[in-house]
């Protein structure tokens, strides 16, 4: 109780700040840019199916927020960790051309344990074309590389259904060249690199007490981005080879387990957005494929709202279906999403949004016996500074 | 009586059309250096420039947008009619490039004197000012 009120207290005080701008310093021609952004959230799951403790480990009814980081909320009183979160990012500009940019963020869903997440170098080649070497987020999804940012986008949370994957970061290189067609503007972007998630969060879903480690090697990709005025469509392929292992309660979370890896396995993966903003309307799509050995899924989501004014109420619906080629599988994982969220925008630096998420759980008996269907209320603070 | 109530309603109609002008704001251009090559561009063309998604003028030469503070009249009246976008919006949106590794928002003036001075020696910046702040060290390139 004393920790939860010690969290809510700090959670006010951040919340206090309505207004902050970056740190900017200059020291013998480099330039040091210090930022930051800030999501305090809350949420408490209303009713569902499920109810005690779940085979998965959570007290239930229960509702996932974020595969990726296992965020879930359960039936504790209100939930403070699952959203939550703090980054803080450093930019040193040596030269005009090249700089050194890393980022930190402490999650309440893993403890507040503050984790490095990017570091890299980026270097301007041309005016347009620019190299990146180091830790950066994968970009699988529109949202991916500022699924943490909450101020850049609508939610409380990203769409489940979709943002849901083993690895998220990776370490590698990357190159971006902008080009212009007429009024068209383009980007691509192709990556190559690793990642070896060790202790992944996402195997805390379907277990909490397990242990799983992902490792994408050959990691290859590209994504083009294309706009006009109020359009803006992503295109996204990658390819990999993954190979993971569940070490289930018998390894400790620190120990280094010497379970053999499984086989690599060949992943690829597509994706395709959009988002189009005319007038004061907000519409986005993405749809999702991903193949891995015999197994397959597709994610999809749309959303639609409308500003008016510092308001801007948003209704989004989420699928993600996994099927699996091998005779006698009844339990693919399959479940969908429909949330309403209201976002008020404080200042332009800041703003508070309250969702609504109704999760249907469905196809076989696992998935729908470890979180089945439930409704969700969640209430979030952004800010970035 | 009569009199000093038609009077009173003059002086508020005249009031509420004066807010409502002061409101819409003095007209922008978008302006370059008299030195600079480029002579026109389109309205897209200007907001992807301001929005980090060119970096070069349709000549393929580098170029350097110039903003003007979020508090300044010239700002709201820019991306109100050429990149679309409230100070909400322009925010999320850099925040995205920014905390992505994608872009980092223009460097920013305080007047259209400082924004003039800054542009007129340089032909790779690209600025907007106040219509009637433009002088002859400047070319204007586009007018919402």
């Amino acid at each position: 109780m004393i920790t939860i009120r010690l969290y809510t207290l700090l959670l006010l005080s951040l919340c206090s700040i309505t207004t902050a701008n970056a740190l900017e310093a200059e020291y013998a021609g480099m330039k040091f840019t210090g930022t930051g952004f800030l999501t305090a959230a809350v949420g408490k799951v209303l009713d569902g199916s499920v109810h005690g403790l779940s085979d998965a480990g959570y007290n239930c009814p229960c509702q996932i927020s974020d595969f990726s980081h296992a965020s879930v909320y359960d039936n504790s009183s209100l939930n403070l960790a699952p959203d939550s979160k703090l980054g803080l990012q450093g930019r040193i500009d040596f030269t005009d051309k090249l700089s050194l940019t890393s980022q930190g963020v402490s999650r309440g869903s893993q403890n507040g344990r503050p984790n490095l997440e990017w570091l890299y170098a980026g270097y301007k080649i041309t005016p347009d074309t620019t190299i990146q070497v180091g830790r950066k987020r994968l970009p699988l999804f529109y949202y991916s590389e500022t699924q943490d940012v909450g101020l850049t986008h609508p939610w409380t949370h990203l769409p489940q259904q979709t943002y849901g994957w083993a690895v998220v970061n990776y370490n590698g290189v990357n190159i971006s060249h902008q080009h212009t067609i007429g009024s068209w503007a383009t980007t691509v972007n192709a990556f190559i690199g690793e990642e070896t998630a060790i202790n992944s969060p996402i195997t805390k879903i379907y277990a909490k007490n397990d242990r799983g480690d992902d490792r994408w090697s050959n990691i290859m990709g590209g994504e083009l981005f294309f706009s006009k005025g109020w359009f803006e469509g992503r295109l996204m392929a990658m390819t990999s080879l993954n190979q993971s292992r569940t070490l289930a309660g018998s390894c400790s979370d620190t120990d280094s387990c010497t379970m053999d890896w499984g086989e690599k396995t060949r992943n690829n993966m597509y994706g395709f957005s959009t988002v189009m903003t005319p007038h004061d309307w907000v519409l986005m799509t993405e749809l999702f494929y991903n193949s891995l050995g015999i197994d397959s899924a597709f994610a999809a989501s749309a959303s639609v709202g409308r500003h008016f004014g510092k308001w801007l109420p948003l209704v989004s619906y989420s699928i993600y279906e996994e099927s699996i080629m091998a005779p006698n599988i009844i339990d693919n994982e399959r479940h969908s999403n429909t949330s309403a969220v209201l976002r008020y925008d404080l200042t332009p630096s800041s703003d508070v949004k309250l969702q609504f998420d109704h999760w249907i759980s469905y196809g076989g008996n696992y998935f729908p016996s470890i979180y089945g269907n439930s409704n969700m209320l969640t209430l979030a603070y952004d800010l970035v500074f | 009586m009569h009199t000093l109530f038609l009077t009173s309603r003059l002086i508020l109609s005249a009031a509420l059309l004066l807010a409502c002008v002061t409101a819409q704001g003095e007209p922008i251009v978008v302006v370059v250096s008299v030195s600079s090559t480029i002579k026109s561009l389109n309205k897209e063309q200007v907001a992807n420039l301001f929005l980090g998604k060119s970096s070069t003028y349709p000549d393929g030469s580098a170029a350097v947008p110039i903003e003007q503070t979020e508090d300044t009249k010239a700002h709201e009246e820019f991306h109100k009619s050429v990149t679309e976008k409230s100070a909400s919006q322009l925010k999320s949106y850099w925040s995205k490039m920014i905390f992505s590794g994608k872009g980092t928002a223009p460097k920013e003036v305080a007047s259209n004197a400082e924004l003039l001075k800054l542009i007129s020696s340089n032909p790779e910046m690209i600025g907007y000012i106040d219509k009637n702040a433009t002088n002859k060290s400047v070319n204007v390139i586009f007018a919402p």
